[in-house]
Order: structure tokens, then sequence, then C-alpha cells
């Protein structure tokens, strides 16, 4: 059987915005994403992620967790307290890595929780289930 | 033998006066850092001591376990009191005893707090430094007076009695057996109160002459009030040594077989064994001069004089007479008595100012009844008492002071406490950061041919070598301080040039560059200049300070210059960026462990305290310079030309 990552899918209508405030980590995540044809967006902090949101809204979002300012905790809770902006996927990947963090990820709102260092093919799956839930819920 | 002896007393004294622990986990922490702790607790004074510990820590932390983060610190104290007794490194003792104390007192368990006291003072006997022991118990008191803490004033005085009774000298011994006893009597403090007092009575005895009614009756208050186990131990010792004295063989017998059926013995008698043997050779004729050389403290040595007097042995209970005074006065020379008596005199304090204000309403009165005449006298002992009040209220003072610091050593504890936890959480998000790109990069290169355009591949490698390094350089700064931390670290003095130093330095650094930035090497002069130096080290603290601004520095440029002229007999480096700089009162701060300016620019935290460790090793300093306010950072080091450690230096 192919694994799920290796299939073929068309993203194309579909979008992504990943936050991180190493620049080095999102070139990462865009690489490793790049055999999807969907719109992909960066943020380098919680704010600029907002606005993002604001500007054009997601189907998913790729999350850090530890930034200067708003924190990742911070932005999902905004996010799903409105309700133009509590359905979108959230997936976080994050270097802190103790169950309490994970657990008050789940907490706050988020969908899936994703550990540095980063497996590919774990992102890669992660990011199809997702966007397919997305897929699911636009009907 | 000496010091020996000294920590069984002390490993007494202290097991004697904790409750009495039994079941499982005495300590009632979380039984999982339980077991750590006893894993941690039979490695004390090893080399794996600390990675246990550590994982002490880690479990405490998980499981929000306060005591068993409190026993975190003791145990580093522990270890460290014990390590530091070669190297004399008293001031990793004081770090560690000031983390315990503000740790204890802030998560509420203050017996560790005055523990602390017990641990550092065991070093310092062990180092053989009787005044620093006095000090701490005065420090000890003071805050127990200044806390209305009677377990504190308890503990103080049963630490001099410990430290009188090993110097013999049974006057002070008694003094302060009296006013721990007066405090025991009329606290309101259970847990003084539940403190056993049959040591006390023990020690009492042994105040008196030897067979006096006094030191019967001592003993008699002492069985009276044994409580935990090692006061029935004490008690039947000296029982024995009583009726060995009376020449009572069934009772010295009887309290004999008790004390040598007890594993315990040495903790309550070091010399017990050897003093039972002696006293039954004594009593079989068999006994010789070499056995009675070989015991040495001086409290059984009393007792055997005696025994030798009553059984004939003449000539040896003279001898072993002589040898007492001996070493009475060997250690009485080691202590200088002025400055105990000075500090004597310190703890008195509170007694000595409450006199004098009784004084001085004395004189208020008699003032108003007497009239002029009267006021001529109270004039006169006005002037007498400025003087005495002049002095009261300097050594108040220095009171307050010494109240102060210690305050402030117990505020900077309490943030060095704070920082290092900050440090265990986030070493991880530190270390998984570039562990992320190589592992990350990595994946993208193992991808099948044409996934990714050749130049970006070699991208990708460079990520990984440039995350590699990094990586690298954090490990580093974490062995460098660990190493630092157990005294492996060793300065190596060689010829160096000072402007080769400055290049390799800089060819180090500069691919760390952001964008834009440049970095320049400014001489003050060409000439080339050799001094004796560790080149590695001063190399090392040079990259630290470069790799630092290029960090900090978005644009213009960062400068290294040097000078022989800026500090005579120095070699002066400097360092100044453009960068996003250091506010002043920060400035000593970041030599701190584990502080960072801002917590989202990688590193650990620790390379500026690395640097400061080492320059201090070298005789060198380094510093940020304040007086700099044109924007950026500046920072110096300043190596000595001839540094005072230096093997080479010392020939000459």
């Amino acid at each position: 059987m192919t694994p799920i990552y290796a299939q073929d899918y068309d993203f194309s209508k579909f979008s992504v915005l990943a936050v991180d405030d190493i620049p080095l980590n999102l070139l990462l995540v865009e690489k490793m994403l790049s055999r999807f044809n969907f719109r992909f967006r960066k943020a380098a902090n919680g704010q600029q992620a907002l606005d993002a949101v604001a500007e054009e809204k997601p189907d998913l979002i790729l999350l850090d967790l530890m930034m200067p300012g708003i924190d990742g905790f911070e932005v999902i809770r905004r996010l799903r307290a409105n309700p133009e902006t509590q359905d979108i996927q959230i997936i976080i990947l994050s270097a802190l890595n103790s169950n309490e963090d994970v657990v008050k990820g789940f907490d706050v709102g988020a969908n899936d929780f994703i550990m540095k260092p980063i497996i590919m093919e774990k992102l890669l799956s992660c990011v199809v289930t997702h966007l397919q839930l997305a897929q699911a819920k636009k009907g | 033998m000496k010091r020996f002896a000294w920590i069984w007393l002390f490993l007494g004294l202290l097991i004697g006066s904790l409750p009495a622990v039994a079941q499982n986990n005495p300590y009632d922490i979380d039984d999982e850092c339980y077991a750590i702790f006893m894993r941690a607790e039979a490695l004390v004074g090893k080399p794996g001591f600390d990675a246990v510990n550590d994982s002490l820590l880690q479990c405490a932390l998980l499981k929000k376990d306060a005591k068993a983060e409190v026993l975190y610190y003791v145990g580093r104290l522990r270890q460290v009191s014990q390590t530091a007794r070669d190297t004399h490194n008293d001031a990793l003792v004081d770090k560690a005893q000031d983390e315990v104390k503000a740790i204890s007192l802030q998560l509420g368990y203050p017996q560790y707090f005055y523990y602390s006291y017990e641990l550092t003072q065991s070093y310092y006997y062990a180092t053989n430094r009787p005044l620093k022991m006095m000090e701490l118990v005065q420090e000890m008191h003071e805050y127990a007076l200044e806390h209305d803490d009677d377990y504190g004033r308890w503990m103080g005085d049963r630490y001099m009695v410990s430290l009188y009774v090993n110097q013999s000298d049974f006057v002070s011994a008694k003094r302060f057996i009296n006013r721990a006893l007066e405090t025991h009597a009329t606290t309101q403090d259970s847990t003084v109160k539940r403190q056993p007092i049959c040591r006390l009575y023990c020690d009492l005895s042994d105040c008196y002459p030897i067979g006096s009614d006094s030191a019967r009756l001592a003993i008699n208050k002492a069985l009276e009030t044994q409580d935990v186990y090692f006061d029935s131990l004490r008690c039947q010792f000296y029982l024995a040594k009583f009726a060995a004295l009376d020449y009572d063989l069934p009772a010295y017998n009887a309290a004999k077989e008790y004390c040598l059926s007890s594993e315990n013995l040495r903790s309550v008698a070091p010399a017990g064994e050897t003093l039972f043997k002696i006293i039954d050779d004594v009593f079989n004729h068999t006994v010789t001069q070499e056995e009675i050389d070989d015991l040495h403290l001086v409290r059984e040595q009393k007792y055997l004089a005696h025994i030798l007097e009553k059984n004939g042995y003449k000539e040896y209970a003279f001898l072993l007479g002589k040898k007492m005074i001996n070493e009475l006065e060997q250690k009485i020379s080691s202590v200088n008595e002025g400055h105990v008596a000075e500090l004597e005199v310190r703890m008195g304090m509170e007694d000595l100012s409450a006199d004098l204000e009784e004084k001085s309403i004395l004189v208020t009165r008699s003032s108003r009844l007497l009239g002029v005449m009267a006021l001529l006298v109270l004039l006169f002992v006005m002037a007498f008492m400025f003087f005495d009040i002049r002095n009261l209220n300097r050594n108040k003072e220095i009171d307050r002071q010494r109240i102060n610091d210690l305050k402030e050593a117990n505020d900077r504890a309490l943030a060095a406490g704070a920082a290092k936890t900050r440090f265990v959480q986030n070493m991880s998000h530190e270390v998984r950061t570039p562990l992320n790109a190589i592992v990350g990069f990595s994946q993208l290169l193992a991808l099948p041919d044409g996934s990714f355009p050749e130049q970006e591949k070699e991208e990708f490698s460079n990520h990984i070598i440039n995350n590699a390094q990094m990586l690298t350089m954090l490990l580093d700064d974490i062995l460098n301080a660990s190493a630092m931390d157990s005294n492996q670290y060793k300065i190596t003095y060689e010829d160096a040039e000072y402007h080769f130093l400055c290049r390799a330095a800089i060819s180090s650094t500069e691919h760390r560059l952001q964008p834009g930035v440049r970095m320049i090497f400014a001489p003050e002069s060409e000439e080339p200049f050799t001094f004796r130096a560790d080149p590695r080290r001063v190399q090392q603290i040079l990259i630290n300070l470069l790799t630092n601004s290029c960090k900090h520095t978005t644009q213009g440029t960062i400068t290294l210059s040097t000078s022989l002229t800026e500090r005579p007999d120095f070699v002066t480096f400097t360092v100044t960026d453009t960068g996003t700089g250091v506010p002043p009162e920060q400035a000593e701060a970041i030599f701190d462990r584990f502080v960072k300016l801002d917590t989202f620019v990688q590193g650990t935290g620790l390379g500026l305290s690395i640097c400061r460790d080492i320059a201090t090793l070298m005789g060198a300093k380094v510093y940020m310079d304040t007086t700099y306010t044109d924007g950026g950072a500046r920072f110096k080091f300043e190596v000595p030309v001839h540094p005072v450690n230096d093997p080479m230096n010392n020939l000459k």
C-alpha cells in the first residue's frame, strides 16, 4: 500500500499558514511540504499569525508554541474564541515536549501535536489527515 | 583520624536530632522521587552523584514535589561540602548553602535552612577553620533572633556546645548547655519541644570533674530524659564508663555488652570500642603503652586516665595525662581565641542592649530629682555612655548590615534557583531547535534525486553543518560549566602572541555574522607581543564575546581592539558592537548563570558565566564597560602579562 504521504493529492483549493519565530524552521517546513500544491504562507510571531488569519482564513495552521509576544497557546485561544476562525485545523509543532505542554495544547484547542525534531513522514501524514478533515467539514 | 572522628560526631548529632525514622519513605516525598533520592544518597561524595541528583530535580519538578526539590538542593550542598574539602573551594560551598537557604525558606521547609548550616559547618570543620564555623553559628543565631525562632536558637546553642566540648572548654560549654536547656524548657515551638535533650545532659556530665556527684547527677538526668534509641545507647555508654571507674564489674559488663551489640556505637562514641578493649585489658592486667597511645578523643582519655590510676597503672595514667595536655594545647593554639571572644560578645549583643536601656532610664530619673548638680553628674555619665553607645550602635550597624547581606544573599539564591529551574525546562528546547534543523534538512537530502535542485541541496547541507556547530557549542558550554563545578578546569600557561589569538578568534566567528554586519580588527599597535597565558582559554573567551556580539548585532560593525597601555601589565582586549546593547543595570547580571536577556535568542545562558569563571582562574577580568554609551555594547577582557599562578613566574 502506498503510504498516505506518498500518494497524489489535489490540495490546490487549500491554504496553509506556518508560524515560527525561527526562520530556518519555517524554511524547513516549507521545503518538506513543497510537494503539495496548496497555498503556503508564513508568519514569524503570534501577532503576524493573527494578522495573516484576519487577512485570509487558512484551512490549516502549523503553529510553534514558544514565540516572543503572543505565544502559540494564546494564538489558539484567540482563534477558538472567534466564531469566524474557530474551525481552523491547528497542528502544534513544538520543541516543548513535556506532557503538561501537550495536554495544555489540546486543552486550548489544538487538533494535533508534533514534536520537534520533525520527522517528515509524520508531518506529511498529519497534514494530509487534517486537510481531509477540513474538507469534510467544508462539506 | 581526628577529622574522621569529628564527622562521626556530627553524624551522631544529626541522627540524634532527627525524629525517629522508619518506614519505607521517611521523608514523606513522592515515592518515585524517594527512590531516586536513595540512589543519590548512596553516591554522595562520588562522581556519579550529580547525574542522579539532577534526575531527582527533574522528578520533583514533574511531580511538583516541593520537598523533593528542596532535597535536591540539600543533596547538592552535601556533595559539594564533600568534594570541595580537598580543594578548599569555599565559594562553591557557600553558594550551594545559599541556594538551600533560599529554597528551603521559599518552599516552607525551614528545617533544611538550619540543616544547611550543619553541612556547611562540617565542611569548615573538615578544612580546619573553627572561626568560620563560629561565624556560621552566629549568622544562624542572628537569623533565629530576627525571626524569633526558638528552633534556630536551640540549634545554635547545640552547635556551640559541640564546638566547646570538642575544644574541651567545659566552662563555655556549660553556659551554652544551660541556655539550650532553658530554651527547651520555655519554648512554645513543638519542634524544639520534641528535640531530645538527653545528649545535652550527657555533655553536661563531661563538663564536671570525672566521678564527681555533679557528673553522676547529670547522667541520672540523662537517663530520665532518654527518648530516642541513640539516647539509651549513649546513656549506657556513660554508665559503662562510670561502672568501670567504680570497678563495678557486673554493671560494667552489662552496659558494655549493650553498647557493643549495637551497630551504632561508633556514631555515639567514635572511640567506644577501643576504650572498652583497653578497659578490659586494664582489668585483666594485660594493657600496653601502645594501646593507650592509640586513643585520641580527649573525653575518653580523661576517663581512661582515672581508671588507670585507680587500678595501679600510675605511670601510664601520668603519661596519658601529659599526652592529653599536649593535644589540648595544639587544639587551643589552632584557634584564635581573641576572635572567638569577639564573636561571643556579639552573640550576647541583645542582652547588652537591654542592660543599656535600663541604665539610661535610671540616669534620666536621677537627673529630675537632683537638678543642676545631678545634671553635671549626668553629663559625665552621658559622656561615658556616649562612647559605649557609639560602640554599640556601630556593632548594631554591623549586625544590621549582616542581616541585610543575608537577605540579599537569599534573594540572589532565589533568583539563581528560579534560573536553574528555567534552565532545566529550557534545555530540551535549546537542544531540540538545532536538532530540528539537522534532522529535518538531512531528511530532505535523503529524498530521491531530483526532489530539489543541487544548489538548494548545498544550502541544506550548510544549514546542517551550522546547526551541528551550534549544538556542539551548546554541549561545550554545559560540559565546561560542569567541569568548573567539579574543579576539573586546569589552566596551562604557555607563551602566547596576542594578535595571533585575535585573528584565530575572528576567523572562527566570522561566519556567524548576520548579513550586512562587518567584523573589524583594530589593534593599537601592529607590533607582535608575546606574554604568558593559556592561549586556548583566552581564545575561548574572545570567541565567546565575539559570538555574543554576532547574535545581538543585526547591522553595523563588531570591532575587536587590543591595547597594552590601557592598563599597565595587562593585555586589554575590547569587543565593541553596534547591536541591541545591554541596560547598565544588567551589566553584572548577565555574568550570572542561566541569565539570558532575550529568551528567544539561542543559547544556554552559560557562556558569559563560564568566561568569568575562566578569567578568574587566570587572574584576568572580563566585564561590560558601562561607560560606553554610543549604542551597542562594549566588553573588556584584561589578561595579566605576568600571571600569579604561572609556575614560570614563580621561578623568577
